[in-house]
């Protein structure tokens, strides 16, 4: 029961990589995007004094929580998390989750055939959502 | 001895000077029929050939420049973050040279106005060359990967530089890398 809703990358210019929303929420969608959007503000400002790519907890209203992390290329990812779930992840995990995704990254743009600063698409990252939606159930 | 990577890179800069080769082939074919003005002989494409702007250097830097971009990913992944502008040449000095060189540099000097000149006195690509001045001018075909390769990983760490290679003595490199004001 980790309550995951949501994962997103952005590029340097905010430009959207990557989007991936738990179809449980699907009904959701123009909230939990709002929302995403609201948090890359607060990247903006906390990247700048950040001394770490992790960024910890940027946002939270009724509904969603989210974290941020920022790579030294400068490519931001914000995981959105169920504020009204009961059990919550702790730090160390969400850390894993973004190390992990990081990794995925990286290996999807070593593919040849991708574009860099295009959407992306990759079996890595598919793979890597639907185990999180899994554990969230 | 001789690298897997040394074969590939071999064989790239031969594609890349074949391609610079029918590329002048064809803008002196092209020259021929335009001068007999014999229209409905050209060849497809035989224009676009002619006037495309690439020589056998700049398409090798397009292709390090693509694989630099990718690579600093993936190096700078376990890395702590870099801010400032001294600590990214640092950074691709030591962990980025280590990684797709196989050595750290052996002198790294700065005017601290965005000019770093980096000094390399075995350099990868050149090291199975022979020492001396005889093939200073073969070398610049083997430096324009890897430059590509510095100003790919630069621009993916958001700095924007031209990379420049001078060759005074085999196997002995320095590139200069002038940062661009954003």
């Amino acid at each position: 029961m980790l309550g995951v809703v949501g994962f997103f990358i952005y590029g340097r210019e905010n430009i959207r990589l990557f989007d991936s929303i738990n179809p449980k929420y699907s009904n959701q969608l123009l909230e939990i995007e709002m929302f995403t959007y609201c948090s890359l503000d607060i990247v903006d400002e906390k990247s700048q004094r950040a001394t770490e790519m992790y960024l910890g907890q940027l946002f939270t209203d009724q509904k969603y929580r989210s974290y941020g992390f920022v790579t030294n290329t400068g490519i931001r990812m914000v995981l959105v998390l169920d504020a009204t779930s009961a059990a919550s992840l702790k730090d160390q995990e969400i850390r894993l989750i973004f190390k992990k995704f990081h990794g995925f990254y990286c290996n999807t743009i070593s593919n040849p055939f991708y574009e860099i600063g295009t959407p992306m698409k990759s079996r890595f990252f598919d793979e890597g959502v639907k185990e999180l939606y899994a554990v969230s159930e | 001895m001789a690298f897997p990577f040394d074969i590939l890179h071999a064989e790239l800069i031969r594609t890349a000077l074949e391609s610079e080769k029918q590329r002048s082939a064809a803008k002196s074919e092209f020259h021929e029929v335009f001068n007999g003005l014999n229209l409905e002989h050209i060849e497809d494409g035989l224009i676009q050939k002619a006037f495309l702007h690439t020589n056998a250097e700049t398409k090798l830097e397009t292709i390090g420049f693509r694989v630099g971009r990718s690579l600093v990913e993936k190096v700078a992944r376990d890395s702590p973050k870099l801010v400032t502008e001294l600590e990214i040449v640092k950074f691709i000095c030591k962990e980025f040279w280590v990684s797709v060189f196989g050595k750290q540099v052996d002198n790294l000097r700065t005017n601290h106005q965005g000019v770093y000149v980096v000094q390399d006195s075995r350099f990868t690509t050149l090291r199975t060359f022979p020492e001396g001045t005889q093939f200073i001018k073969d070398s610049a075909y083997f430096l324009a990967l890897p430059c590509g390769l510095i100003r790919g990983a630069l621009s993916a760490l958001n700095i924007r530089a031209i990379v420049t290679p001078t060759v005074e003595s085999l196997p002995a490199t320095k590139f200069h890398i002038q940062i661009q004001q954003k």
